[in-house]
């Protein structure tokens, strides 16, 4: 029986063992086929993440003419999303966000649940009415790792992601504003300045960073283009918002959130 | 073996062409709407069946350069029936009718790619299914690694150094191996 572990896997198929330890594992290979099915499975998720990990513009766009369809061909069929129970199991790149599966009720209830549940609805509407607090209801980020750990070495960076992650913006502005003045290619710094501008209401010197990130084409792009929508959403401009989600393709970081925050805005 | 003249079908998909994928709807979808209502679906089943069918072909005419080598009709058909079968397996549905429909003068090649074709999207599901379930900061790091750009540029970004990415990247990958082993049954976590 091998030892290995799934690291141990991912290390082998990477090309990053030993000679020696690379031999060996070839050796167990030969006979352990849980081992050998571990291997093609690592391959298999690379390769599949590897391809359909990008957002596939296609697969939308094909997505958006198969719904257009669906209203023409199949009576009731909707125009564009499940109108059926079937998990549609939308893959992350062509993922735009919208209902993955429609659950139907069939079940007739007796007449004072049926009540109950009218009068949750004029709630639900209530609530879905009443002006909406856009930033806290869907802008709320955490800023990932941002240094090396375990060097007991407190950065600007990793100070600052403290407070941001707390919540703490007045704390995280300065440093953020000093880490990016430091390195202005440094989209993290500027990006999350956007981010906590936005949430202190600084709405403009924001936006002036979120378009400045949009415009880059850093790895924070899209989600620069998801807080601009919000910050217009937030101001009740609900156009321009529409505007910025239209720029976030399906599968790009940020596209539920947009997904979610443009059903809102309907 | 000799590509198909319909394969032009798969070419209108990858191409999102209008007027073809309506050709596809038009020519295709009566018999499969009236095989999944016969066999305990709706109307709207038979439009989701056919339409995540036809997201599947993409996909693997995109990804695993399918190509058609058989008429689109019955293959379009095996894709659709074998999604409906194991989603009325999954409600714990009732039986399912016979088929009435021959489709053995297209010879076994059909079945076994519209076999492949099922099973592969299948796959393709699960994992990102379980990619779903891994913390922010591992989907946020593998999305980055894994859609080619530069190591060291998206360590640049994160603010953290090139090695510490690899690792944590290959920490997340096992992580990632692990949930999709637990779910297929597989050997899980740990040694192997």
């Amino acid at each position: 029986m091998s030892t290995y572990t799934n690291e141990d896997v991912i290390r082998y198929v990477e090309g990053e063992l030993s000679l020696e330890e690379k031999q060996k594992m070839e050796e167990d290979l030969r006979s352990d086929a849980a081992l050998a099915e571990s291997v093609a499975l690592y391959r298999q998720l690379k390769v599949t993440l590897e391809q359909r990990l990008p957002a596939d513009e296609g697969a939308a766009a094909l997505r958006r003419t198969l719904g257009s369809m669906r209203g023409r061909y199949f009576s009731g069929g909707g125009s564009g999303t499940s109108g059926g129970s079937i998990d549609t199991g939308r893959l992350s790149g062509e993922n735009d966000g919208s209902s993955m599966k429609v659950v139907k009720m069939k079940t007739r209830f007796p007449r004072y649940i049926a009540g109950m549940a009218a009068a949750a609805a004029i709630l639900i509407a209530v609530v879905m009415l009443w002006p909406s607090d856009y930033l806290n209801s869907y802008g709320k980020t955490q800023m990932a790792g941002v240094t090396e750990r375990g060097e007991g070495n407190d950065t600007l960076m990793e100070k600052a992601s403290e407070y941001f992650n707390a919540g703490a913006f007045d704390k995280a502005l300065p440093l953020l504003d000093h880490a990016y003045k430091a390195d202005t290619t440094n989209q993290t710094a500027l990006f999350y300045r956007g981010v906590a501008g936005l949430h202190k209401g600084a709405t403009e010197e924001a936006r002036q960073d979120l378009q400045l990130v949009f415009s880059g084409g850093s790895l924070f792009k899209y989600e620069a283009a998801f807080y601009m929508a919000l910050s217009y959403a937030q101001k009740g401009d609900k156009a321009t918002a529409r505007s910025w989600i239209d720029k976030i393709p399906a599968g790009a970081p940020g596209a539920d959130k947009a997904a979610g925050l443009r059903r809102k805005l309907e | 073996m000799a590509i198909h003249p319909d394969q032009r079908y798969l070419e209108g998909l990858l191409s999102n062409d209008n007027q073809l994928v309506d050709e596809i709807y038009r020519l295709f979808s009566p018999g499969i709407r009236s095989w999944i209502i016969q066999n305990s679906g709706t109307e709207d089943d038979a439009a989701d069946i056919f339409q995540e069918s036809l997201i599947d072909i993409y996909n693997q005419a995109k990804y695993k350069g399918l190509e058609l080598t058989c008429p689109f009709q019955p293959f379009l058909l095996l894709v659709c029936k074998r999604k409906w079968l194991n989603e009325i397996k999954k409600r714990g549905a009732r039986q399912v009718t016979k088929s009435s429909d021959d489709l053995s003068e297209y010879g076994e090649d059909v079945f076994a790619v519209a076999e492949r074709v099922g099973v592969e999207e299948e796959k393709a599901k699960l994992f990102f299914q379980q990619f779903e379930r891994l913390g922010e900061k591992c989907r946020e790091i593998l999305r980055m690694s894994l859609t080619g750009q530069r190591q060291e540029k998206i360590a640049e970004a994160l603010g953290v150094t090139y090695g510490y990415l690899r690792k944590k990247k290959s920490e997340c990958m096992a992580t990632l191996m692990s949930y999709v082993q637990a779910a297929t049954g597989a050997t899980s976590q740990g040694a192997i």
